[in-house]
């Protein structure tokens, strides 16, 4: 690929290109610097009456390296810079300066993007490790991801090494709560989930850290703009799991409020800690800033929360609840409709005898708590298998201390 | 072979050769025009190239799916026609100058007689 110079940018600084993508004629996307060290994105947008327009969008090196490596698409970089815009440039076809005016990420038009989801798949070169980074969030908005990072002690002894299996079981539990708590987040309670593809919360392992054994993790796909994304709401979840502040109530609740395959994930997860005697501090970014959390989890934590799990289970086998409003009653056929405004979902099904009993007490347009229990069934003849959500319990809500009455 | 005034010496270059195949090349007009096969030292004669022989020669792709993928990275070329045409145009020699993205970029030089872009027509876009 030849040399080449790219245009004069007097307000850009003196550019010096780094790596040509895509030569047509000349550089049409590429990374460049200019002498003050900013690192550049370019890639050419069209040929307008005043000369070539081009996007050049600053960014740091180790996102550059993400978008090298296929691991951040084109568009996300362009449409999500790190600072928040771009810079459109024209470049004359005769000897006016170039014109350079500031964009956001934004106001960005959509013809003037490469394709959605399009990556380069180029080698790796080098990556920082985060440690360059002022914070570990800033990191995460470099690389417009999730970042979780684990350090872990193995038989309380710091030591830079892991043993494979119990490293394999713990990462491969730790994909499979992610996964079933996004599942639960985000599905209807017939089960069906809700526009999130498959894969939509998987992880992959970067880096390790030998010091004391850390991972770094990250999600395998980027946030929305936003920066939020199913990965940041199951780690969410899983956060407030571990640290649900001794009051076992808050955990068992909400255990009850993911469906019972998520208490079973993490009862999983937590008995690796428990019965192998290892030792986890848990650090968990977005790049929305308000989203993160850190928790610690040691043998004697998981071992705790291990027995309130299966206390959980106990009384409510398959049970998950809903906090929503009391829409609908059939008393012939003995159904009923809840519709939780939190989750925008309507949850419908049989009323359990119990429930029926007391049906009149309750008020259709109220709002209340329903503990759901999932019954899944197969039907011998046709090997098809239903699922049936049963309204075990409807409960009013406690009053908040703001309605003037003491929470019980 | 005469080529064109403003070639350096030693352009093109020794390892050039007599193309063969067919070749794809972005275009504004269509049919598409001279104006459409012209280096970017006749288009920019003010601007410094680092490497004028480049400068002299004109891009092609030689397979469809590198045409697909530059339209897809790149908006400018996406808003562009496509001319396909065969490169076997006496007078001219081509050299394989690929990206690690794009393999079948040739750079193709062309003598100052001809005129290729008569050789050259619109193709559809099939994905």
């Amino acid at each position: 690929m030849p040399n080449w110079n790219p245009p004069e940018l007097i307000e850009l600084g003196k550019i010096e290109l780094i790596e040509i993508f895509i030569f047509y004629d000349e550089p049409r996307l590429f990374s460049c610097k200019n002498n003050w060290g900013q690192y550049f994105l370019s890639v050419w947008v069209e040929e307008s009456d005043e000369g070539d327009v081009w996007l050049y969008v600053p960014i740091s090196k180790v996102r550059l390296e993400y978008v090298r490596t296929g691991q951040i698409d084109l568009r996300t970089a362009f449409q999500i810079p790190e600072k928040g815009y771009a810079f459109k440039v024209i470049t004359s076809f005769g000897f006016e300066p170039a014109k350079i005016d500031k964009i956001q990420g934004v106001d960005l038009n959509e013809d003037d993007l490469p394709k959605e989801g399009v990556t380069l798949n180029l080698p790796n070169i080098e990556v920082e490790t985060v440690t360059t980074y002022d914070t570990l969030h800033e990191y995460a908005q470099k690389i417009w991801r999730d970042i979780i990072r684990i350090k872990l002690r193995f038989n309380e002894q710091n030591l830079p090494e892991a043993p494979i299996d119990l490293l394999g079981d713990l990462l491969s539990v730790l994909q499979d709560t992610i996964n079933t708590i996004g599942k639960a987040i985000f599905s209807t309670p017939r089960g069906r989930e809700y526009a999130q593809p498959l894969g939509w919360t998987d992880l992959v392992l970067v880096k390790t850290y030998s010091g004391s054994f850390e991972l770094e993790i990250i999600s395998a796909n980027i946030s929305d703009l936003a920066g939020d994304s199913p990965v940041s709401a199951a780690f969410e979840k899983l956060f407030s799991l571990i640290n649900y502040e001794d009051d076992p109530s808050i955990l068992q609740q909400m255990l009850i409020s993911l469906k019972s395959r998520s208490a079973l994930k993490y009862k999983k997860l937590l008995k690796l800690f428990s019965e192998t005697g290892t030792e986890a501090e848990l650090q968990w970014v977005s790049p929305n800033i308000e989203k993160k959390g850190h928790a610690i989890i040691t043998p004697k934590s998981a071992n705790r929360d291990i027995e309130v799990i299966e206390a959980a289970q106990e009384l409510y086998p398959n049970t998950f609840m809903v906090v929503g409003k009391l829409i609908g009653v059939n008393i012939r056929l003995r159904n009923y409709e809840i519709y939780s405004e939190d989750e925008q979902k309507k949850y419908s099904g049989t009323i359990d005898l119990s429930v029926f009993d007391e049906i009149n007490k309750f008020t259709v347009g109220e709002l209340y708590i329903g503990f759901i229990e999932e019954v899944t069934e197969k039907i011998i003849s046709t090997g098809v298998q239903r699922t049936k959500y049963i309204l075990k319990e409807l409960k009013k809500p406690p009053l908040s201390k703001s309605d003037g009455v003491e929470t019980p | 072979m005469a080529w064109h005034k403003h070639f350096p010496p030693d352009c093109p270059p020794e390892d050039s050769y007599p193309p063969e195949g067919i070749a794809y090349r972005f275009v504004k007009n269509d049919p598409p025009a001279e104006e459409d096969f012209i280096d970017h030292r006749r288009k920019f004669p003010d601007r410094h190239f680092n490497d004028e022989c480049i400068a002299c020669g004109l891009s092609v792709y030689t397979e469809w799916e590198d045409v697909l993928i530059a339209r897809q990275m790149v908006p400018g070329m996406n808003r562009k026609k496509i001319a396909m045409g065969p490169v076997e145009i006496e007078q001219t020699v081509i050299k394989n100058t690929p990206s690690d993205t794009l393999r079948s970029h040739h750079t193709w030089w062309l003598s100052e007689e001809v005129k290729v872009h008569e050789c050259f027509e619109i193709t559809e876009i099939w994905e």
